[in-house]
């Protein structure tokens, strides 16, 4: 546990340098969703309909781009190596990693979440649904963010094929994320599809991070 | 589990193949014809769809193949990453493009029926979209595994996708119980007994039947193939050095 958090505090470290990173995707997510109005037409009554779905999706793709530098820093530096040859479990230092991400790209995030709602005339009360729903939604997709990081380091054209890969696997997060928003809108009980959400993340916070490890000794293995 | 290993022995398995797979050839090719003769002209059309049913046996032996292809991609994924035998890889690569293609026609043949049925080619139904998701984890693992300049990493890390996979199948298996959707429910392996007449149920069967024994045929084939030509390639590699020599020799 100790190793966790030694190997999470020099992420956090390391990570806070490159908030603007962060930034930069929290702006990339504004400018997909900005996108949409201009797509689908203005009319508020038919903004407030999809927003949910078009946040969700927004948060979705914005999040994709940055995977694929997950994992290859600490590659190219022998920081994984570093790590295993400590005794160190890889998959302490996945969540390590994970976590420092998740709290970093958090704050961006949760800023302007908010400011785009507004914009897209979204119900005040169903905040909390959301916020919790992408909350939660945002862990499951950075698991597989990172196992789908780990498999395709060292691939030809990576980015590409990061988004081929998590893409299919996060249709249930999806799902289950823009249901639980829905049913708060139309005033029904959000639990039963916040927690399937919450199943989904358990579960992939379970397969998530063993797979990851494997794929990063494997990267690791021939070289 | 020692039984299993006596056959992943290549050259025997070779052996065991070569018989095989040409009897699997002509006994799918009768089941074929017999099929298709059962489903196309001796069995009755629906009261309710026609004759648009009969697309029902090409279909359903296909998508339930389809589901079978990823699962057996899926074993030989699992014992390629625990025994790093040669033979699964090989198998898991020949298995790609025959299942992938298993699940596309499912969906063409699907939409084609759906059309008439339905009146419309496609709904983003849980059974259809759960289908696409399957088609995209081989396109997915196709895309992985050839993108790496060291085949054997590639192996490696489509293997370690190929079992994350697997927790669609099932979703795709139960999607049409879980969620109640347009596409009708499971009618052979259900509680309750089979919900299907046996008029159409037996054309059914030997199309199954015709299209395990076409995919057993074509997977035999396709890995009969690569272990020839992985043979060759290394026979050709080391014999290099000898042929330049006897290329030269014929000069003089």
């Amino acid at each position: 546990m100790h190793h966790f958090f030694i190997l999470l505090f020099r992420e956090l470290q390391r990570g806070w340098r490159l908030i603007l990173d962060g930034c930069v995707q929290a702006a990339f997510f504004l400018m997909i969703a900005a996108l949409f109005p201009l797509a689908v037409g203005p009319a508020p009554d038919k903004l407030a309909e999809l927003a949910a779905a078009l946040i969700w999706i927004a948060a979705l793709l914005s999040l994709i781009p940055a995977f694929d530098r997950l994992f290859s820093d600490d590659l190219r530096l022998g920081w994984v190596e570093q790590v295993m040859s400590c005794q160190i479990p890889v998959w302490i230092y996945v969540w390590a990693k994970l976590v420092s991400w998740y709290l970093l790209s958090l704050i961006p995030f949760l800023i302007i979440l908010p400011v785009l709602g507004v914009m897209m005339g979204l119900d005040g009360q169903v905040w909390p649904v959301l916020m919790l729903s992408l909350a939660l939604g945002m862990g499951a997709i950075l698991l597989l963010g990172g196992m789908s990081a780990g498999l395709s380091t060292g691939a030809r054209r990576s980015a590409m094929l990061l988004a081929i890969l998590v893409l299919p696997l996060t249709l249930p997060v999806l799902v289950f994320g823009v249901m639980a928003t829905e049913a708060a809108l139309q005033g029904l009980s959000p639990w039963p599809h916040l927690k399937l959400l919450g199943a989904a993340f358990l579960f992939f916070a379970v397969i998530c991070p063993p797979a990851t490890q494997l794929a990063l000794k494997s990267a690791i293995e021939d070289r | 589990m020692f039984q299993l290993d006596r056959f992943a022995n290549p050259s025997r398995f070779a052996q065991l193949a070569h018989r095989i797979a040409p009897l699997c050839l002509w006994l799918s090719l009768g089941g074929f014809i017999w099929g298709l003769y059962l489903g196309l002209i001796a069995s009755p059309a629906d009261y309710q769809q026609g004759d648009s049913v009969r697309i029902m046996y090409v279909h359903v032996p296909s998508a339930w193949l389809a589901l079978s292809s990823y699962l057996s991609l899926g074993l030989c994924a699992l014992f390629f990453i625990v025994w790093r035998h040669q033979l699964a890889d090989i198998a898991a690569r020949a298995i790609l493009p025959v299942g992938a293609g298993f699940a596309l026609i499912t969906l063409v043949t699907g939409s084609l029926w759906g059309k008439p049925i339905w009146g419309t080619y496609w709904v983003w139904d849980a059974r259809l979209t759960s289908m696409l998701v399957l088609f995209m984890f081989f396109i997915g693992y196709g895309a992985l595994r050839y993108s790496f300049e060291n085949a054997e990493k590639g192996a490696r890390m489509a293997s370690i996708l190929a079992l994350i996979g697997c927790v669609n199948l099932p979703i795709v298996k139960f999607s049409v119980d879980w969620w109640n959707t347009l596409h009708q429910p499971a009618s052979i392996l259900r509680s309750g007994g089979m919900a299907i007449d046996s008029s159409m149920l037996w054309p059914l069967f030997v199309m199954f039947g015709a299209f395990q024994l076409f995919f057993i045929w074509i997977v035999l084939h396709r890995m009969l193939w690569m272990m020839a030509a992985r043979r060759q390639h290394r026979q050709t590699a080391a014999y290099r050095p000898l042929t330049t020599a006897t290329l030269s020799d014929a000069e003089q």
